[in-house]
């Protein structure tokens, strides 16, 4: 299993963790999944015994034994829902309802306007981690990009990236010409669900790939599955004479 | 325009961060090796659109070696993109030069120019000559 590294480009992992720290340090210093280097500079200067808030945030982030030691990831704060943690040593595919239950469990415990004075703004930090693990997790496109970069590969803000397939390239461009030239709605249920289709497979390869820790296939799918999901927003958006302007 | 004929090079380029696909086709005068026609097709947000329509009016009558000298920022500053939309007009600048070498492919003769730039003509040096005493 490779382990994050925190040099390369992880940018959107190492904020969400250094404010996971703040807002925990202190409750969280003794905390058996967090580095004790990476604890100690943040220490807050006011050391108040444990609040409510993060006594009650630290039992439920404790990660089961089989969860891989330090450092947390968003993995880590559904413990219900993913036991074995991030891909490889679990699975790529997540329940979808499962998740979304364990996710309004925990918000139902950190949300701000449940807490008062120093401890509201530690829960909106918390709220704001949960909400942000919560969205990555949801949808396999977010999901594989975050864990490409916990790899060190960043396929969602490499500006420089270029596509190297061009079958790909073309597909997609007939594929978009076809929905540009539809001219009833009905036309787009055929694509739909080619589309949908190829979603579904995108996944399969990138559950595939993560289990197996092939991180170039999880590359070039999370490519693919960026596609499939413009043109998923292109057939969702449509509307007849209109063309589509994606907004991202 | 037909992308298997003979005057035609046709660039397809992507960027994967937002899944954009970018088509431009030049037609060219074997002639003058200059671009006659210049299509473009592009689907993705509203700055990778402008990008690509702000370059064919940029090539449309360069030779192939000046259109294969454009630059990102020269796109970027007309259009205003801001930082975030830097990408896009990188795209199109691969676009172009896509297209300029699909082009080449077909017609290996035509390939007189540089498409780098980075050729120097040898510089003219004039030795003073000495007179030996």
């Amino acid at each position: 299993m490779s382990r994050p590294s925190p040099t390369l480009n992880s940018k959107r992992f190492f904020l969400s963790f250094h404010r996971y720290i703040s807002m925990t340090s202190s409750p969280l210093t003794h905390h058996p999944h967090l580095p004790a280097q990476a604890t100690t500079p943040q220490r807050h200067p006011s050391s108040r015994p444990r609040s409510r808030l993060s006594a009650r945030h630290a039992s439920t982030s404790d990660a089961p034994p089989s969860a891989p030691a330090k450092p947390l990831s968003h993995y880590d704060l559904f413990p219900n829902t993913l036991p074995q943690g991030a891909p490889p040593r679990g699975p790529f595919v997540i329940d979808p309802r499962q998740l979304r239950k364990e996710f309004l469990q925990l918000q139902a415990r950190a949300h701000p306007d449940r807490h008062h004075g120093p401890d509201k703004a530690r829960a909106e930090g918390t709220s704001a981690l949960i909400n942000e693990a919560y969205r990555t997790l949801q949808n396999p496109l977010p999901r594989a990009q975050y864990l490409l970069s916990l790899r060190g590969i960043d396929v969602a803000e490499d500006e420089t990236a270029k596509v190297e397939d061009p079958d790909l390239l073309m597909e997609v461009l007939e594929v978009r010409e076809a929905i540009e030239g539809a001219g009833q709605e009905s036309e787009l249920e055929g694509m739909k669900a080619r589309n949908d289709a190829r979603m579904v497979e995108s996944e399969g390869i990138l559950d595939e790939a993560f289990q197996s820790d092939d991180t170039e296939m999880a590359k070039a799918e999370a490519v693919k599955l960026r596609y499939w999901t413009n043109i998923k927003e292109a057939l969702d958006a449509w509307e007849k004479g209109k063309p589509v302007v994606l907004v991202h | 325009m037909d992308k298997n004929a003979q005057d035609v090079g046709t660039g397809l380029v992507g960027a994967p961060a937002c899944g954009d696909v970018m088509k431009l086709q030049i037609q060219v005068d074997p002639t003058t090796n200059t671009i006659s026609d210049v299509k473009f097709k592009t689907f993705g947000c509203g700055s990778a659109i402008a990008s690509s329509s702000y370059l064919t009016e940029l090539v449309r009558g360069m030779t192939l070696e000046d259109a294969g000298k454009v630059r990102n920022t020269e796109i970027a500053r007309e259009l205003c993109l801001p930082p975030v939309k830097l990408h896009c007009s990188m795209l199109a600048e691969d676009a172009i030069k896509s297209a300029i070498s699909n082009y080449y492919t077909k017609n290996p003769k035509a390939k007189s120019t540089d498409l780098g730039g980075t050729a120097a003509a040898m510089p003219k040096v004039e030795v003073e000559q000495v007179a030996a005493a």
